[in-house]
């Protein structure tokens, strides 16, 4: 009975799942890792960025995965440099801290930035953010794992530093506070495969009326419909389930090898086979898509709209 | 020579994304919060992201709202965005009452947080919502190429309810209730929607927009 009442609901009254590429940025190159770490180097973000946009990408985000920890923000050359021509929502995080990061991440081309390790530090920060560029403006990233106890505490600079912060209540705080959307990554899924934490995005998706966008777990197109009907979760930022597919698809795979001097910096051998994690059956956005429909969940249809 | 596009720079709100996308679509386009600069140019652009009362303050403060009025009156060009659509109508009620440029009658009101059968609907809307384009404005030029039903980026709480149908140029959804998300009076068009960020379809309404003037 509950379970048919909230099909139709998802059906029916829900908006359309959005669902958003991550881009995990170090330096120059586009990684993955998981649990946030043990990076490997894919490629170029932008040739990334601009293959999920021609493929119907609803969103980007743009994450510089060390930033916090060094106090930089070297992104902002890279999305002015590769994101010009790109027209959909483009959302930067890593490092930023103040009134400037944003007003420099917006000149380079962003429309939302991401807060994580600054809005904990300083909670006053989102507030003075939303005010200053809107609310819509303002997306607080929290960073959250299951502790021995079933607690969630949020974590700060990519997963590395452990606080005392409830993630639920943060999540609540923040919005109070001004936060536009909360983009919610469970480290302990992040990278697996191992599927979404339904409760934990569950719950906070009931707490808040902001947008929440689930992120950490994908391993298949399956696990994507399964989090959207349990959860009622505004969109989803997906990275290794897209990353693994789109190395291989043409677009992305010709720019990679045209430059073999490419791609110096870090681990790459794994890409040279046609492997991918574990858990992850990677897709298309495309088939991701269609798999998602052909369940009842909502997205987005109409890609070029022209008649 | 490509036409002169000013988007106004009214403090509040990102320019960047809007005025990109014009350059796409081969406008010379620049920002301005200077009326005086206004004359020269073939299109205004109103964009703007936060809340109603904040906007209007500063448009009177920088005597934008007199020079819009006066734009719209000589039927010139103008396109809003977001919530450059909404400060074209009468009033607001976000946080107290506002009045706006009234260019167009009507009023702007807060979506509504619940179906009518009861179930929650998130208020901030974000996301792609399927757009309805009226007849009339489905065989507009301004409509060229856009599919009768195309997908386009949203961000906001509120929405402009014009006093007319006349003025109404597409409608979409938030769950079960049905809004105005694009009018059309004399030479202004606005949209709730972002076109600068509702990929190639957006585009095209942009570049339909620069070929008409």
């Amino acid at each position: 009975m509950a379970g048919s009442t909230f099909h139709q609901w998802v059906n029916e009254k829900m908006d359309q799942l959005r669902i958003i590429p991550r881009l995990d940025i170090k330096g120059p190159n586009l990684v993955k890792g998981i649990h946030l770490e043990g990076l490997r180097v894919l490629g170029e973000p932008a040739d990334f960025a601009q293959h999920y946009y021609e493929q119907g990408a609803d969103e980007l985000i743009y994450q510089d995965v060390v930033a916090s920890l060094y106090e930089r923000n070297g992104l902002f050359e890279l999305i002015a440099k590769t994101a010009r021509n790109l027209f959909i929502p483009l959302t930067v995080g890593g490092g930023i801290r103040s009134v400037d990061d944003v007003t420099r991440a917006l000149q380079s081309g962003a429309d939302k930035v991401a807060i994580n390790t600054a809005a904990i530090r300083d909670p006053d920060l989102i507030s003075t953010l939303a005010k200053r560029f809107g609310s819509s403006t303002i997306i607080v990233a929290i960073e959250t794992l299951k502790e021995s106890d079933g607690s969630y505490l949020a974590y700060t600079d990519n997963g590395r530093e452990h606080t005392r912060v409830p993630a639920i209540e943060w999540a609540r705080k923040v919005e109070r506070l001004g936060a536009g959307e909360i983009l919610l990554t469970s480290i302990d899924r992040e990278g697996t495969g191992k599927g979404f934490d339904v409760e934990l995005i569950g719950e906070i998706s009931r707490q808040v009326d902001i947008p929440v966008i689930a992120h950490g777990g994908a391993g298949s197109a399956d696990d994507v419909a399964s989090l959207s009907k349990a959860t009622g979760c505004s969109g989803v930022a997906l990275a290794s389930i897209l990353h693994y597919h789109a190395r291989f698809e043409t677009s992305v795979a010709s720019r990679q090898d045209q430059d073999g001097s490419r791609h110096r910096e870090g681990n790459r051998e794994f890409l040279r086979g046609r492997h991918t994690m574990g858990n992850i059956r990677a897709c298309s956005l495309p088939s991701l898509r269609d798999s998602l429909r052909s369940v009842g969940v909502r997205c987005r249809t109409s890609l070029s709209g022209a008649s | 020579m490509s036409k002169q596009v000013i988007v106004v720079d009214y403090q509040l709100g990102n320019v960047f994304s809007v005025m990109e996308a014009c350059r796409y679509v081969g406008l010379n386009v620049t920002h301005s919060r200077d009326p005086d600069q206004f004359e020269s140019a073939d299109a205004l652009i109103l964009p703007g992201v936060g809340a109603f009362g904040d906007a209007m303050e500063s448009l009177q403060k920088l005597g934008l709202d007199k020079a819009l009025r006066r734009w719209s009156d000589q039927q010139r060009p103008l396109m809003g965005i977001c919530l450059g659509m909404q400060l074209l109508f009468e009033e607001s009620t976000e946080f107290g009452h506002h009045s706006g440029l009234s260019l167009i009658p009507g009023t702007v009101e807060r979506l509504p947080s619940v179906t009518q059968a009861g179930s929650k609907l998130r208020v901030p809307k974000v996301g792609w919502s399927p757009v309805q384009l009226s007849q009339g404005f489905a065989s507009s030029e301004l409509a060229k190429g856009i599919d009768g039903s195309a997908d386009f980026y949203f961000v906001h709480s509120y929405y402009a309810k014009p006093a007319s149908l006349d003025d109404v140029a597409a409608t979409c959804c938030h769950g079960d209730f049905s809004y105005c998300c694009a009018v059309r009076r004399g030479g202004t068009f606005a949209t709730q929607f972002h076109p600068e960020k509702s990929s190639e379809v957006g585009i095209t309404l942009l570049r339909n927009f620069g070929s008409m003037l």
